[in-house]
């Protein structure tokens, strides 16, 4: 049986890159499989990352729109829908893990379970994902790309494993 | 420009009402409309003359100079301005802005709401970024103190406004490139009146190039004021979400990102 999935979306793909983490070889979490939908690899996050191969520690796969029923479909770019979907047709219990507000809302509008990037960044430097001197080099850059307010961010900063 | 407080839950709202990007300001012009037709004999004609000399002036005269056509007729028409204010209470100097920043704001909350049901709604950014110039307009009225800078906005309200009502009487299926030039132009002469960003000057750029910042405007707008993600507010100025944040922090736009306390952060339950 596999793993519960985590879906990952642009916001916290493009603060892990900011803040260095993105390619940290120990970045893989043994408890979870991370799922990237393609459209958020192919079209929001890669090609403006200059990364041409996707990470050991997640799987990009193909979404597919037309499952995927609402009305205000314009509330959500056809990459966040890609999200949606993923988490919607992985078995399991799936999470969407995103910075985004909006995306967040309509994740759990849906019944989908839905967590913080930054909690998703905690947890795992937490479970050793990130050492201690990765996260203190990266967590300014990190901060400055997620942009929260004084509490969040000092809460991020005082993380101990 | 402030972030405006974005609304909630859209599942359960109907498409149909919001299709037709014209179809509130229609509504609106139909009320303004009605209210003219209790001072005027004739004010279809009236708002023919003088939309049509308005329209003919070059855009470099049409953007500075439309007070005084609009001076120029109420003068014919009434003899003064003063006797015209009298009739119609509205158009007092001290009402007008208020009146009009309501209908402003109306408009573009109705036609923003497009942007929920459609994929690719190019003329609903376009209006908004039309009636926020407008908006804008009314709000630097207010700020100004001297006259020969309330008359240079009111010419650019007034410019807008008969591109508007030539753009009704023709009943588009689509909008005119010409409200595009037009929001272009007035977003220009505005936004060298006041201390936020400049918007360049349309003579410089291309066709392309104006559809291109009227439509990132618009998209800049809607993020603003709808509780949309930012990777769609990228997907509506057809950029990429990083480019799209440097221009919501252009604007002045904060990115909608949480969690917001500490609490939220946790609430998802999730072991560490």
């Amino acid at each position: 049986m596999s793993n519960p999935a985590l879906v990952l979306d642009n916001s916290i793909l493009s603060a892990l890159f900011a803040s260095g983490w993105f390619d940290t070889p120990s970045f893989y979490r043994p408890d979870r499989s991370v799922l990237i939908s393609d459209r958020v690899w192919n079209r929001e996050f890669s090609p403006y990352h200059e990364i041409e191969s996707e990470p050991a520690w997640a799987t990009v796969r193909e979404t597919n729109l037309k499952s995927v029923h609402t009305q205000a479909l314009g509330q959500l770019s056809k990459p966040d829908w890609s999200c949606i979907a993923l988490a919607e047709q992985a078995a399991g219990d799936t999470t969407v893990v995103t910075n985004d507000r909006a995306l967040r809302e309509v994740a759990i509008r849906r019944d989908l379970n839905a967590e913080w990037g930054t909690h998703f960044v905690i947890r795992t430097f937490k479970a050793c994902g990130i050492t201690l001197s990765e996260f203190e080099e990266g967590v300014e850059a990190y901060l400055s790309d997620v942009i929260l307010p004084t509490e969040v961010a000092d809460e991020v900063r005082q993380t101990e494993k | 420009m402030a972030n405006a407080q974005p609304s909630g839950d859209v599942s359960q709202r109907g498409p149909a009402e919001y299709l037709d990007p014209l179809a509130p300001l229609s509504s609106q012009f139909q009320q303004f409309k009605s209210m003219l037709e209790f001072v005027f004999d004739d004010y279809e004609e009236f708002l023919k003359d003088l939309t049509d000399d308005i329209l003919a002036l070059p855009p470099e005269e049409r953007f500075i100079k439309s007070h005084e056509v609009l001076r120029e007729h109420v003068e014919d028409q009434f003899g003064s301005t003063d006797a015209f204010a009298a009739i119609l209470p509205e158009s007092d100097p001290a009402k007008l802005p208020v009146f009009l920043k309501q209908v402003f704001d109306k408009l573009l909350t109705d036609v923003l709401e497009g942007v929920f049901f459609q994929r690719n709604p190019e003329d609903h950014l376009i209006l908004a970024a039309l009636f926020q110039t407008l908006d804008h307009g009314i709000q630097r009225l207010d700020e100004v103190d001297d006259q020969e800078s309330k008359n240079r906005i009111a010419s650019i309200i007034l410019a807008i406004l008969s591109r508007l009502q030539h753009i009704l009487a023709d009943s588009p299926e689509s909008l005119p490139d010409e409200a595009i030039w037009d929001t272009a132009y007035g977003l220009h002469y505005l936004t060298t009146e006041d201390s936020g960003p400049d918007f360049p000057n349309p003579v410089a750029m291309s066709p392309d190039e104006v559809k291109e910042h009227i439509i990132e405007f618009g998209a800049v707008i809607a993020y603003a004021r709808l509780d949309i993600s930012l990777s769609r507010g990228a997907e509506l100025a057809g950029v990429s979400p990083e480019e799209f944040r440097a221009e919501l922090d252009r604007y002045d736009v904060e990115s909608r990102f949480g969690p917001n306390s500490v609490e939220e952060l946790y609430e998802d339950g999730l072991d560490e």
